[in-house]
């Protein structure tokens, strides 16, 4: 009875929120029964649900490389719903992995380096330049490069993924080092701690609160730094799957697994405000986000 | 001389080398160790650059300053400090942050775990260990970062306003917790306050800071405790008096109140 309840209240606080969503839902099907189809493929130009859903999905068993579990499409086989889910969980896992490993070795390196920048003022004023300027780089137009430096394959897409989160988050340590209050600071020294002691007891812990809002930032771009690695260069991957919808104008395709993408982001943003909120439990209840 | 407590030989602190004006202009002074001496005087005239000075978080321009004959080059283990901001780490638990200069020092887990049990219960905090600062009241906050300096053991303890932006009644019950800890640690204690009955409560002698320098030096002999009746003897209202016309606060005076 509370589950129902619970439902009902959810419905009835969200309401124009679900309103909008079944409105833009409902707007998508009208657009794809008018929109006309492309001309290579035959896909329609808007996929409807039912396409997304229905061939779509069913055609990511088109994917499935292993001799076992699902038949081998373009070895002859069939296309079947197994097929599809054992490809769309293989490739996706692929890219959830890949940007765990970019996240982890760009919140080493950006935060490792941000705080060995501000470890000294002068270093500090030394790199004021060059990380503003960093922070304007457009992220896509590297890609080409790390394409030549690291090559096309996982350690590609991993460390594209790990730059692109790791310059914001060195230029967000160094920031946030730089907004600690000073009389942290000297509490901390005239207690008698050492500059080691105070980096990890009093800076490290000061910076946390503007760390994590920089931390929901990079999230997203590390979603969208991962599905750019593997769109321009390798083999596997959600990414990938993009680029073959791509040269065959399957739009289905496309959309679904943008939405499977969508999905995911939204998964992990609830994740990681959930971590925010447990490291941050000493904050006052009204400076939280 | 003795070289115990505190000397300060022509000492000098100019923040800006480019421009004249000194934050302190040759002091010399000395304060025996165990005394209470309360710092008084304008904004702006130089008290909180002193104390920041024995603190060691100021270095001195010219001159020299010891506290307990060694000279000063910065924060040291025999001095604490006690800021008018609130400092305590909102990221640690009270126990944790009552651990923190003892943390510093090395001190064993256990050992610096029950010190700053005992130095709770000396605030009257005996209960708060487990909880975030953020779970107390800005007075318990203070009592907090008393016993935080008070396990450190420090023969000197530097207060920079530290009461300031507390109420009335929480501020005089912190009083009577300060009196109770500096009566039984003989702690030296240099206490700035911009409240003349504060340093009347408090101070054994009461410094007037101006314009960088001491303008005057004068004895605070009243019995202790000092409660209301102390508070205005005859004694009391001369040094009162004595104050305010040395602050040039008094009727008549050509510049008036500030």
């Amino acid at each position: 009875m509370t589950g129902m309840t619970g439902m009902g209240a959810f419905l009835r606080s969200h309401r124009i929120g679900i309103a909008t969503v079944v409105l833009l839902v409902a707007g998508w099907e009208i657009a794809a029964w008018l929109s006309p189809k492309t001309v290579l493929a035959q896909t329609p130009l808007v996929p409807s649900f039912g396409n997304i859903l229905g061939e779509s999905l069913l055609g990511m068993s088109d994917y499935w490389k292993f001799p076992f579990w699902a038949p081998i499409t373009s070895l002859g086989g069939e296309q079947t719903y197994l097929g599809a889910f054992l490809a769309l969980g293989w490739h996706t896992s692929l890219t959830v992995l890949r940007l765990l490993a970019g996240v982890f070795l760009g919140t080493v390196l950006g935060v490792g380096l941000g705080l060995v920048l501000s470890w000294s003022p002068f270093v500090r004023r030394a790199a004021y330049m060059p990380l503003g300027v960093m922070r304007m780089v457009p992220l896509l137009a590297m890609i080409p490069l790390f394409q030549f430096w690291v090559g096309t394959n996982t350690a590609g897409v991993i460390s594209f993924v790990a730059m692109a989160t790791g310059a914001v988050l060195l230029v967000g340590t160094v920031n946030s080092v730089s907004n600690v209050p000073a009389r942290y600071v000297e509490y901390a020294r005239t207690l008698g701690a050492s500059r080691l002691q105070i980096f990890a007891r009093v800076i490290v812990p000061a910076i946390l609160p503007e760390m994590m809002s920089s931390a929901l930032l990079v999230l997203g771009l590390a979603w969208s730094a991962v599905i750019a690695g593997e769109y321009i260069g390798i083999d596997s991957g959600l990414g990938r799957i993009l680029t073959f919808a791509q040269f065959m104008s399957n739009t289905g395709r496309m959309a679904l697994v943008t939405l499977i993408v969508l999905a995911l982001a939204a998964a992990s943003n609830v994740f990681v405000r959930h971590l925010i909120r447990r490291a941050l439990e000493w904050m006052p209840e009204s400076d939280r986000r | 001389m003795s070289m115990d407590g505190i000397n300060l030989d022509g000492v000098s602190v100019r923040y800006d080398p480019n421009v004249d004006e000194l934050a302190l202009n040759d002091i010399t002074l000395r304060i025996p160790a165990g005394q209470f001496v309360c710092i008084v005087g304008k904004s702006g005239g130089g008290k909180s650059t002193l104390v920041r000075t024995l603190a060691g978080l100021v270095k001195p321009s010219q001159g020299s300053l010891t506290v307990g004959g060694k000279a000063v080059e910065g924060p040291g283990e025999d001095r604490g400090m006690v800021f008018q901001e609130d400092t305590v780490f909102p990221w640690l638990r009270v126990q944790d942050n009552v651990e923190f200069g003892l943390r510093a020092r090395s001190m064993p887990k256990q050992e610096r775990s029950r010190k700053a049990q005992e130095w709770l219960a000396a605030v009257g905090l005996a209960d708060a260990a487990g909880k975030w600062p953020r779970e107390l009241s800005g007075g318990m906050r203070k009592r907090v970062a008393l016993a935080t300096v008070f396990a450190t053991e420090p023969e000197t303890l530097i207060m920079d306003e530290p009461f300031g932006a507390l109420d009335f009644v929480t501020r005089s019950v912190l009083h009577s917790v300060l009196l109770d800890l500096w009566r039984q640690t003989e702690t030296t204690i240099v206490f700035v306050t911009h409240d003349i009955e504060e340093a009347l409560v408090l101070g054994d002698r009461i410094l007037i800071v101006s314009d960088g320098g001491i303008l005057a030096d004068l004895d605070c002999p009243l019995p202790r405790p000092r409660l209301e009746d102390e508070r205005s003897s005859p004694e009391a209202l001369a040094i009162t008096r004595e104050i305010v016309r040395r602050l040039g606060l008094s009727a008549g005076t050509p510049e008036g109140p500030a």
